[in-house]
């Protein structure tokens, strides 16, 4: 197993936001002995515990949402053209034209989202910009076949994008949109010896992160962890991104400074990052992070949380882009994390004599 | 699959050549790189009605090129700029994989997109890059070069239950291919006519500068037949009046394009024999591609010029959809026209 053969796994399955649950086989067939615990939620997040071994070690929450975007069958043409309404935010310009996987109740089919030529047939500007109303999927069957299939209304509809190398060990697909951090957090925690652990250690695949649902909050509740730190993709530096808000792809993990966020743990991370000798980025995300951190500092009495991420560019689009040299540093930071012993000690709250929460 | 923007049409070529090579009697390109095969007759016009006219040379044209893309600049951090090649909606483009053909062969990129968090719908034209994975300009530099050309990588796939298939440059690999088809025909039944044949695979359509006009001047043909990719847009969500073209209801007779309107006897002919052997066609006038007849036609002392086309939906996208009763529709007109050019 290596970071790349995790991330492909995870992105060759459809979770759009809601169906989370379809990744479980596959993640108990990848990761699953290397953890005492995996749990499926009402949430539909995945938990996965792996312990320390030491009798009252504090707990630590690793998020990162396994959900992706997608869309959702609104209605079907008698000649079986889909119409579909997002599921998560979608940039629809990109749509028509692109490779669809529409998820029906029997089997997968393929699917390609219309794109008019609007030059050749003389479109009006109101015609030709894709919206939701005007933008339909060719499915080749007709409406009675796809009742067959079990396609109609409700029915998820997926990227379906193969993976792309490109040079320097950057990687394009669907879904890297927080299967890239996923991944991650899965791959460091079981290539880390257990002794080495300072505390146990909860990997949540949260669900529901693209339609704001936050499914990381159950997480949270059923956990009660002593500290949090949510991992998700943030904007890579690309051209036409503002340099401040984004971070440049090769030069490691980004660490967020936030209002939201606790600043002692962050910059206790970010020590950690310069002991390990691992490069890592900061970007100002001043009252939203925009992830699951956001909601979750607020749970229960309140989780210190820390947010670290992937630089990724082309988010939201079908091939959204990483450097893989990201990735495995984001490893190798997060195993620097996990590992570290005073990591903790600031963060345990002792409401009673005698014991430790939990 | 072949790798074929405006201009760069060497693979698609020579993909062809192989194919035919061994049924033509004679293949040879032109000064634009035109590949033009020859299916000679039997010079015998002895058959020939009183007082029609029979063609001594017929010219089959299909275009090699496909829409897609030119580097036009790098900049310090190894992203690649690029000019449209034939395309005019940058969201066709935008966040598309593709490939450019460098001097070692094609490499992958994937074009660039700002997120839909900072910018939705925002992708235009000029702020479109290539990101191939270099880390900086000489890295970049030491792959890919200004000049260069690019195109969608897109996998060719049958879907559905009525035969659909789907890929890129379905405009015009299906003209190409019908083309192709009808050769191996030919030269597997031995079938001579008694007017020369001369099948011209071109190149440059999609930038307006098809090399069919100087494939015609030099093969000096009487009749032409454009076998092209024709829009349709018959799909749910398009008015009724923009919808062109069907899918699934055959062979495309064009009275006109974008840039003139077809010789209406030879066009009204080609009809006769739809009708006459049963094969399903559907007439059509002014769609707005504009094709390359005008040139055709005004060459040299004019040549009688009409269009079949295979109705492709999304035209110019990754997603092109054509219908195979309809490649067979065409294939079928054209093997019948060919016995009946006595017009």
């Amino acid at each position: 197993m290596t970071y790349e053969s995790l991330l492909k796994a995870l992105t060759g399955v459809m979770t759009i936001s809601g169906n989370e649950n379809n990744a479980l086989t596959v993640v108990k067939e990848l990761v699953g002995t290397y953890f005492d615990e995996i749990t499926a939620d009402n949430a539909h997040n995945i938990l996965l515990t792996r312990r320390c071994g030491r009798e009252f070690a504090p707990k630590i929450m690793l998020d990162a949402h396994l959900d992706e975007i997608g869309m959702i069958v609104t209605g079907v043409t008698e000649d079986g053209l889909l119409s579909v309404s997002g599921v998560g935010g979608l940039d629809k310009q990109l749509l028509p034209g692109a490779d669809m996987w529409i998820c029906g109740r029997e089997k997968r089919i393929y699917g390609v989202v219309a794109a008019h030529p609007a030059d050749l047939l003389r479109l009006s500007d109101e015609e030709k910009k894709p919206t939701y109303e005007n933008l339909r999927i060719e499915t080749g069957y007709t409406k009675e076949e796809l009742t067959e299939l079990g396609i109609g209304v409700g029915t998820f509809v997926g990227y379906n994008s193969k993976i792309t190398s490109l040079a320097n060990r950057r990687m394009a697909g669907k879904g890297m949109d927080d299967k890239s951090c996923c991944a991650g957090l899965l791959f460091a925690v079981c290539e880390t010896d257990r002794e080495k652990l300072a505390a146990d250690i909860t990997v949540v695949l949260s669900a529901r992160e693209e339609i704001g649902g936050n499914g990381a909050n159950c997480a949270a509740h059923a956990i009660k962890p002593h500290i949090a730190i949510v991992t998700d993709v943030n904007f890579a530096a690309t051209p036409g991104m503002e340099k401040k808000y984004s971070g440049k792809m090769g030069k490691g993990p980004m660490v967020s400074l936030s209002a939201v966020t606790d600043r002692r743990l962050t910059e206790k991370i970010l020590h950690i990052a310069k002991e390990a000798e691992i490069s890592v980025t900061t970007v100002v995300e001043a009252t939203n992070t925009g992830t699951n951190a956001n909601a979750l500092v607020f749970c229960e009495a309140g989780i210190p949380a820390a947010v670290v991420s992937i630089p990724l560019a082309n988010m939201h689009a079908y091939n959204e882009t990483l450097s893989l040299d990201d990735g495995e540093s984001f490893v190798k930071l997060i195993q620097a994390i996990i590992t570290d012993p005073d990591l903790c000690t600031d963060f345990i709250v002792t409401p009673y004599e005698g014991g430790l929460r939990g | 699959m072949a790798f074929g923007p405006s201009g760069c049409e060497g693979e698609v070529m020579n993909l062809i050549r192989e194919q035919i090579q061994p049924y033509a009697d004679r293949i040879f390109t032109d000064a634009l790189g035109s590949l033009i095969a020859v299916w000679r007759g039997t010079g015998d016009f002895r058959e020939a009605p009183e007082g029609e006219i029979v063609p001594k040379k017929l010219l089959l044209a299909a275009h090699m090129d496909e829409v897609g893309f030119m580097i036009n600049d790098i900049d310090e951090n190894g992203y690649l700029y690029i000019t449209p090649l034939g395309l005019k909606d940058a969201g066709m483009l935008a966040a598309r994989s593709v490939s450019i053909g460098t001097e070692r062969g094609t490499i992958p990129g994937i074009i660039g997109t700002k997120p839909v968090h900072v910018s939705p719908g925002g992708a235009k034209m000029d702020s479109l890059y290539v990101d191939i994975g270099a880390v900086s300009r000489e890295d970049a530099e030491s792959m890919a070069h200004i000049g260069d050309f690019g195109t969608y990588r897109s996998d060719f796939i049958c879907f559905g239950s009525r035969g659909l298939l789907k890929g890129k440059a379905l405009d015009d690999r299906a003209g190409c291919a019908i083309l192709c088809d009808i050769l191996r025909e030919l030269w597997e039944k031995n079938e001579r006519y008694p007017y020369d044949i001369c099948f011209a695979f071109t190149c440059r359509n999609e930038i307006g500068m098809d090399s069919t006009r100087t494939a015609a001047y030099l093969t000096e043909p009487d009749y032409a037949i454009l076998v092209e990719a024709g829009v349709a847009a018959d799909v749910d969500g398009i008015a009724e009046n923009k919808q062109g073209a069907k899918l699934g209801s055959g062979a495309v007779i064009s009275y006109t394009d974008g840039s003139t309107v077809y010789d209406p006897a030879f066009t009204n002919h080609l009809i006769a024999t739809a009708k006459m052997n049963r094969v399903v066609y559907q007439p059509l006038a002014g769609h707005d591609d504009p094709g390359n007849a005008k040139m055709v036609m005004n060459t040299r002392a004019g040549i009688r010029c009409a269009s079949v086309a295979v109705p492709v939906r999304y035209i110019h996208s990754a997603g092109s959809v054509m219908q195979e009763s309809d490649y067979d529709a065409v294939k079928s007109l054209l093997r019948a026209q060919l016995r009946r050019m006595h017009i």
